[in-house]
């Protein structure tokens, strides 16, 4: 019977489902996934005190932050995506995003975004060069812990194994008995999509939204919430995934994948 | 420049209160001028997590990392890119003349091994708490670090927490008056194996629930906070009586996986400290009851809880305050005076490291400028002892003295 457990963190939730015959591996390996959820989370929330992320956001003006490798990785990644998708993925949208009241800290109601964020890759640095400029992982932070958290599944010997964060970010190892994947269905647009080893995501400008109503996704150019609508996109990593669909709602789709990943076609107007 | 009422009482709290006496959360330039190569023995998860605390600090250089487990030295190597990757500590040494510090990270059994290899390697020492499985391994361990001229710190949290070294200064001024009892707890759910694909390396990892090896959560979880009550009120307890029961995985282990303790102080008052691995709810906390009022810490946050007759100071008017229930707690923030005079009170809550950090950089700081560390030998010789019998009265059933001598090191 397959095992499932589930933590809470980045503000929503994670679950894991595996089965490898014993139900004491199962446990051990989910809570070891798990863990790599947790630690993504204690790293790199932009809403806690310790993380290294806040503490690039508070320190990272004055002086350049040394950083640990995971985070750097994880910031040369969002550097690559920002250039990849014409800045249409920005992971330094932070203080727009507190003006339009999706959470606290200094609000501006322009930034330059990752254009101001400087990585010094020799000591492993990081540097803020606007005072507007602050960093908010979002999704991707989401996707990168699940792809850290399906390398220990992997590592373990497990080829069989589920394990999504909140629902719109999704990693399939392997597929269940006798079927070719595991079918994922995209809420309310009535879309199946059967997934092996690869992860799917979904971003949507009728996502979450700020009390005033304005959505989480942004356009980078005019700062203002994207209202590009629902966008699934799978490929290798749940990280690149979930940027590129971000992306393509803040672009309204008028983006190019990557070799390797590919956009699930929606019924127009679909709001998921 | 001119001072307002505010700002005036708040800083007048400081000084009255010791908060001004405190480091800053950051401190001085913690790295000896010409930076400093470190090692890593040990690359589970708490290696790991030193690893990426040591990445925050300036200067700091990991150059190698060292675990028997393939998978785990993998792993390892991708946190600490560049870093050389050794199965074997000997070789490490051997190799690495240049790692002028050491982590030892190792499970708690092989720690006497490697922390005596790296002193006579004269390499500095940072060893995970408890010291070791056995007294007469710790006794070793806190030997080997005193006949040794290089810096050795004993890897319990709570003496290097900013949040914790200020409640202290609150504890230390009768804040609470006349002790009244101590409790503590570690909830925390988790099943205490690892993943791992083949039965062999299921044994290595698991070697907290191998009964030759392990001192249970008493020996493992307890003896960093039992350490806590030790920082503040400077005694040891003089005997522990334990219950421990496996209530959640019924899995072939005969480690407790849910423990309650009762540790006894010759002046009467009491430490209950329970821990499950079971549960969850309320975490990681310890609490002190005094007649005046009540400290409670929860590793980055701590508060402090008056009671009705205590008397008021001026600065808490403007304290930042926390309802629990029927309570309403003092927010205990480190550098409270610096943030208060910037406005910044509020965002002080909770500590901007893990306290993990605070540990790491104390050791840090000791080589660079010589400073006695945090906590020596002999308090995690002590600590470690103190964890060990709780785990004995566990398995016993019985009360188990815990006397003078036992919690020395050899003379």
């Amino acid at each position: 019977m397959p095992y499932l457990t589930a933590t809470e963190a980045m503000g929503t939730r994670f679950e894991v489902i595996l089965e490898t015959g014993s139900a004491i591996a199962d446990r051990a390996i989910a809570e070891e996934a798990l863990e790599e959820v947790t630690e993504g989370h204690r790293r790199w929330s932009c809403f806690t005190r310790d993380s290294i992320i806040t503490r690039i956001n508070e320190e990272g003006h004055q002086r350049p932050v040394a950083v640990d490798d995971v985070t750097f990785e994880l910031l040369h990644l969002c550097q690559r995506l920002w250039r990849d998708t014409g800045g249409h993925f920005d992971a330094a949208l932070g203080s727009r995003m507190a003006s339009l009241g999706h959470h606290p800290g200094p609000a501006f109601d322009e930034t330059p975004g990752f254009a101001a964020v400087e990585l010094d890759h020799q000591h492993r640095r990081v540097r803020l060069l606007h005072p507007s400029v602050r960093l908010d992982l979002g999704a991707i932070a989401k996707g990168h812990a699940l792809d850290l958290a399906a390398e220990v599944i992997v590592a373990s010997g497990v080829d069989r194994a589920l394990i999504h964060g909140g629902t719109s970010s999704v990693i399939a190892i392997g597929s269940p008995p006798g079927v070719e994947g595991w079918v994922v269905a995209i809420a309310a647009t009535g879309v199946e999509v059967s997934l092996a080893d690869e992860a799917l995501a979904v971003s949507s400008s009728a996502g979450r939204r700020s009390a005033d109503g304005q959505g989480h996704v942004l356009e980078p150019t005019s700062g203002n919430a994207a209202a590009g609508g629902c966008h699934v996109v799978c490929g290798e990593s749940a990280a690149i995934s979930d940027a590129w669909a971000t992306a393509l709602v803040a672009a309204a789709g008028d983006l190019s994948l990557p070799r390797g990943y590919r956009q699930i076609a929606l019924p127009i107007a679909v709001k998921c | 420049m001119t001072t307002d009422r505010r700002e005036f009482l708040i800083q007048g709290a400081g000084a009255l209160t010791g908060f001004a006496l405190l480091p800053s959360l950051e401190g001085l330039s913690a790295v000896p001028a010409d930076g400093l190569a470190v090692a890593i023995v040990g690359m589970g998860r708490q290696g790991r997590a030193i690893a990426g605390e040591l990445q925050k600090i300036e200067g700091v250089n990991i150059v190698a990392i060292c675990d028997v487990d393939a998978p785990r030295l993998r792993s390892g190597g991708r946190r600490v890119q560049g870093a050389a990757a050794f199965a074997d500590h000997s070789e490490l040494l051997e190799k690495t003349p240049g790692a002028q510090a050491v982590f030892v990270a190792t499970p708690t059994h092989q720690h006497l091994e490697v922390v005596k290899d790296c002193l006579s390697a004269g390499r500095h020492v940072y060893c995970e708490a408890p010291l070791a499985h056995t007294i007469a391994d710790a006794r070793a361990i806190a030997d080997a670090a005193r006949v040794s001229d290089r810096v050795f710190q004993a890897g319990l949290l709570g003496r290097s927490n900013p949040v914790y070294q200020l409640a202290r200064s609150f504890y230390r001024t009768e804040s609470l008056r006349q002790l009244v009892s101590m409790r503590a707890q570690n909830n925390r759910k988790t099943s205490w194996r690892q993943g791992a694909s083949t039965a062999e390396r299921t044994r290595r990892l698991d070697w907290r629930l191998d009964p030759a090896v392990s001192i249970g959560l008493p020996g493992e979880w307890g003896t960093h906070q039992f350490d806590v009550f030790h920082f503040y009120t400077g005694k040891y307890p003089s005997s522990v009586r334990g219950d421990g029961s496996i209530r959640v995985y019924d899995d072939g282990r005969t480690i407790a996986d849910t423990v309650a303790l009762t540790l006894r102080f010759d002046d009467g008052t009491v430490l209950d400290y329970q821990a499950t691995l079971g549960n969850s709810f309320g975490g990681r906390y310890e609490v002190f009851h005094g007649e005046m009022s009540a400290i409670k810490l929860a590793w980055s946050h701590g508060w402090m809880f008056k009671e009705a007759d205590a008397s008021t100071q001026g600065w808490e008017v403007y304290a930042n305050r926390q309802r629990y229930f029927n309570d309403e707690g003092i927010t205990l923030i480190a550098d409270a005076t610096q943030l208060a005079s910037q406005g910044k009170l509020k965002d002080g809550v909770g500590l901007p490291n893990d306290s993990l950090y605070y540990g790491v950089k104390d050791f840090i700081t000791s080589i660079g400028d010589g400073s006695p560390v945090t906590t020596s030998a002999e308090e995690g010789l002590r600590a470690t002892v103190v964890g060990i019998l709780a785990q004995r009265a566990v398995v016993s059933g019985e009360e188990i003295a815990i006397g003078e001598s036992e919690l020395k090191g050899r003379e």
